[in-house]
């Protein structure tokens, strides 16, 4: 099995197998380009350490897994949060790491990566008030009362029962 | 003990941080209505992204898609994700508009004058309720009137029952446009008229000039939807914005299409899309008065009349509730 070196933005080196530094689509068209196997190793210049690391260890575990389909239908994805146990657990991370892993899955392109990314963001949304949501993710609420009353009032159509 | 591993606090790293492509696909897992509403509510930059992002848009253009395979209907069931913005919407207008309805229908005994009063309160409140909603119908693209001017397609309607797919035949002087907009392609049908019931052919003359219209202009595979309004007999002129709604709300009850009941429990899923009209959920929430069935393409409302005991059953054919209630 060859191994490729991932070099984070800190400089670190990490030795990982090709197949699953593939499961990034960037990193699989930069080694395609290539042509071969590099000795040196690939910068991957927005991604630090710890976090390469958790990608890593999510593209080990899912190493196997099918090629998402490219079909544009299957779009039932978009409607369930159901996220599967390995990966639930892999995502019980503080916030900033969570969208870390987010912003990096977006960069290498690792789409399945950033699905359970967005999923789990997601369910942290839902079932909340505005209020709770602001202040789980430190939103500012920048409304006027007067503003804010403005869109109350144009809500009031799905509170009307 | 391990070392913690050092990372320096990234900036970017928060959720209003996130580049507006990666939030957007996170409210596409959120359901639309607290979308569309509550979420508004956060901070401007949602209610930016909200508004101009594909998300609601992304609900309203799946859901005019008519399933052609077994996996397009299991995705219907997704629809009720959406609807509940769509039934919130016409839960309203029937709110508002069945009680005008039934009054205009008491008022045929009792003359021109009185239906005549009851039709102007008609278009008024459609007016309020078009300003009403005028936010809603910008935000989701496919509710706004405007939005279906500007798409050179007819929504085929699938009645599933009578495998026709029908189209609204406007009234030429009402508006050519619209019409000629909606008169196009793939119309596959059995080409019949809807059955009218005998209440509405005592509307009589106007009725019989609309029937000419459409029979000369469409090709017999289409099936026409009668499309009255407004009865020149009366002779009121809507505005425009009043038109507009008034096409819009034909379409809206026309298109709404019913996916799956029980949608929470796969076994009791059916194979094939119900075809039922649940009608009867907008009537009965919208008036305590009325009492409502529908069975198979026909619905039956059932109201006091103005003596106050004796109750007056109107039935008549899905098909053409739109027609008569304006």
């Amino acid at each position: 099995m060859s191994q490729i070196t991932l070099l984070s933005s800190d400089n670190v080196e990490m030795k990982v197998d090709k197949e699953v530094a593939e499961r990034s689509i960037l990193i699989k068209n930069m080694l395609e380009d290539v042509g071969e196997t590099p000795d040196q190793a690939i910068p991957i210049p927005n991604v630090n350490e710890g976090v390469l690391r958790k990608v890593i260890e999510w593209c080990e575990h899912h190493r196997n897994d099918p090629p998402p389909p490219a079909d544009e239908d299957s779009d039932s994805r978009k409607k369930s949060t159901d996220i599967e146990e390995w990966d639930q657990k892999f995502m019980q991370v503080d916030q900033e790491m969570l969208f870390e892993i987010i912003l990096a899955a977006n960069y290498l392109d690792i789409k399945p990566l950033l699905d359970v990314g967005c999923k789990t963001v997601a369910n942290m949304i839902k079932g909340k008030s505005p209020e709770e949501i602001r202040k789980t993710f430190n939103i500012q609420n920048d409304f006027t009362p007067e503003e804010e009353d403005q869109i109350r009032r144009e809500n009031e159509w799905a509170e009307d029962r | 003990m391990p070392k913690p591993l050092h990372r320096p606090r990234n900036p970017t790293a928060t959720l209003s941080a996130l580049p507006p492509e990666i939030l957007e696909q996170i409210l596409l897992y959120l359901p639309p209505k607290p979308l569309l509403t509550r979420f508004r509510l956060i901070c401007k930059s949602w209610t930016s992204l909200i508004t101009t992002s594909t998300a609601p848009k992304y609900y309203s253009t799946t859901s005019t898609l008519l399933p052609t395979s077994e996996r397009q209907i299991k995705w219907y069931q997704y629809l009720y994700d959406f609807n509940p913005v769509f039934l919130d919407v016409l839960y309203q207008f029937w709110k508002r508009l069945i009680p005008l309805w039934v009054k205009y229908k008491e008022s045929e005994d009792s003359g021109e004058e009185e239906k005549d009063r009851v039709n102007v309160a008609f278009v008024r409140e459609i007016e309020v309720l078009y300003l009403r909603y005028l936010h809603i119908f910008s935000t989701v693209p496919m509710l706004h009137p405007v939005y279906w001017e500007t798409r050179q397609r007819v929504i085929p309607v699938n009645w599933g029952a009578s495998k026709s797919r029908s189209e609204i035949v406007l009234d030429q002087e009402f508006d050519q446009e619209e019409a000629s907009a909606l008169a196009t392609k793939e119309i596959e049908s059995n080409g019949e008229y809807p059955e009218k019931d005998k209440e509405k052919e005592k509307e009589g003359g106007e009725r019989e000039k609309q029937e000419q219209t459409p029979r000369s202009t469409a090709p017999k595979s289409k099936l026409h939807i009668p499309f009255a309004y407004p009865p020149r007999s009366i002779g009121f002129k809507p505005s425009d914005n009043c038109k507009r709604l008034l096409i819009y709300l034909c379409r809206f009850i026309f298109m709404y299409k019913p996916a799956y009941n029980g949608r929470s429990s796969a076994a009791a899923r059916p194979e094939t899309i119900s075809t039922r009209i649940d009608i009867k959920v907008y009537c009965a929430w919208a008036n305590k008065d009325l009492d409502t069935e529908v069975e198979g393409r026909t619905l039956s409302l059932l109201s006091y009349g103005s003596d106050g005991n004796r109750p007056v059953v109107s039935k008549f054919d899905v098909d053409d509730v739109a027609t008569t209630i304006f």
